[in-house]
């Protein structure tokens, strides 16, 4: 599972920074399965989706906060 | 093209406000000028004859006056101390052109230390005798990553009677700089240190005013910074084509800038997983062909601050090379350059105006604007264009 964090200047400042910290508290058998990538803006935050904004396996999350990103790999994670 | 980075760093003579010693920075169209003078004495009367001294010659060298007519100028003006027979001040004149050639001129004050390619290299002078004094004159070529240390004898004087015989001397300065060059080419690092040596030998109470002026020649003097999206997309790939054929340190500060150069150029951009991302800044990145990719406000909001905390030249600000953020690092690139360009795209981002947001985004020109103010102001170049 490839998780794209935008480090754009809004999501910067709606929080993106602490998602990743969020991502690195988790337990070890969903890291193994993660690799995380800082990504520019994507270009989407003007219209519908409100940063912090991230792209998993190519699919946009956003209004994400620290609980909400892991909450959302743990029950990908999950799945396989 | 050539051209120098140069750092300065003195002592007073212990007890002294001012510093005897002076030195200023001219520039000509194709070179930059160093001089650096040494007033007979010490405190304010010395401060004040090596003002002059090297006043009178960077105007002169702005007028567009010839070396060896600045010389004749000062040589003849010069008054000479009536007791002890001995000019009222001396000067050493550093002129680096693009095209490498370097011309130095030496009155009266220690040889100047040249590192080529990590050896140490004595030119031959020509000595012309101007008015009774003699005045030694030299040219040769240098090239990056070469150095030339010029200093006042104060520094060559450390250690008098106090530690050595006859003061440490510059066969042993020079020794000591061509051992530092092995372990760093960082000019305010090799200052900085061999002041502190100075100040060492002196028993940390200088018994005159020592002054050294390093300086590094370099290459590619030139930085360009593109931040914001063009007003009009259909000029982008015009803009992004003139910022990659660029001469020099390439820079792009913004989130869709770096997106719109990456669609154009087909180079992916890559952002250091490893670099320092603090609450304040995001992270920073590299392209192919760029040196640094930031994001835009927040990081040069951060440049501006930095820039405003500098009162003379970029180098008042240390760093700790290992915990470097995305704004300091456009900063080290800046402080390495004479000319700076920067293209700012007019395109505003409409969740700027988002009422989400923590605090007031200040629209990119205004903070550009300051930017450039200070930029100038500590010496730099800057030519700026709206897209």
């Amino acid at each position: 599972m490839v998780i794209s964090i935008c480090v754009g200047t809004t999501c910067h400042l709606l929080g993106s920074s602490s998602l990743v910290e969020a991502i690195n508290e988790l337990p070890e058998k969903y890291l193994n399965n993660v690799s995380i990538k800082y990504s520019t803006c994507f270009d989407v935050c003007h219209g519908q989706m409100k940063p912090p904004i991230a792209k998993i396996d190519d699919k946009l999350y956003d209004d994400l906060s620290p609980d909400k990103i892991k909450k959302i790999i743990i029950a990908m994670v999950g799945d396989n | 093209m050539i051209s120098a980075v140069i750092y300065k760093k003195n002592l007073n003579k212990f007890g002294e406000e001012v510093c005897g010693d002076n030195f200023q920075l001219g520039k000509t169209e194709d070179s930059k000028i160093a001089v650096m003078s040494d007033g007979l004495g010490s405190g304010i009367k010395a401060s004040i004859l090596s003002i002059l001294t090297t006043e009178i010659i960077s105007t002169m060298f702005k007028k567009g006056v010839d070396v060896e007519e600045v010389v004749h100028t000062i040589a003849n003006t010069l008054p000479v101390c009536k007791v002890r027979g001995i000019a009222y001040s001396t000067f050493t004149i550093v002129q680096i052109f693009r095209n490498g050639m370097v011309k130095l001129v030496n009155y009266d004050n220690p040889k100047p230390i040249i590192l080529k390619k990590g050896q140490l290299y004595w030119p031959t002078y020509q000595e012309k005798i101007i008015n009774d004094k003699k005045i030694k004159i030299s040219t040769f070529t240098l090239d990056p990553e070469d150095f030339i240390f010029v200093m006042s004898d104060g520094v060559v004087h450390a250690g008098l009677g106090n530690l050595m015989d006859f003061g440490w001397g510059i066969e042993n300065i020079a020794g000591y700089l061509k051992r530092m060059y092995r372990r760093t080419r960082d000019i305010k690092y090799m200052v900085d240190n061999l002041i502190a040596v100075t100040e060492s030998y002196y028993g940390f109470e200088a018994g005159d005013d020592a002054t050294l002026v390093g300086l590094k020649i370099t290459e590619k003097p030139r930085a360009i910074i593109f931040t914001g999206p063009p007003l009009d997309p259909k000029k982008d790939s015009y803009y992004v084509e003139k910022f990659t054929k660029f001469d020099g340190k390439k820079i792009i500060s913004g989130g869709t800038t770096s997106n719109i150069v990456s669609r154009i150029t087909g180079n992916e951009m890559e952002i250091d997983l490893t670099s320092t991302s603090s609450k304040e800044l995001p992270p920073y990145g590299h392209m192919e062909n760029v040196d640094l990719v930031t994001e835009g406000v927040l990081t040069l909001k951060a440049l501006n601050k930095l820039l405003s905390e500098c009162k003379n030249n970029m180098y008042e600000i240390d760093f700790d090379k290992k915990n470097i953020n995305a704004a300091d690092n456009m900063f080290l690139i800046l402080r390495d350059c004479d000319e700076i360009k920067i293209m700012v795209g007019r395109k505003v981002n409409a969740f700027y105006h988002n009422p989400a947001l923590p605090f007031d985004m200040s629209i990119r020109s205004n903070l550009v604007r300051d930017i450039v103010k200070n930029l100038q102001r500590v010496g730099k170049d800057v030519e700026i264009e709206y897209c």
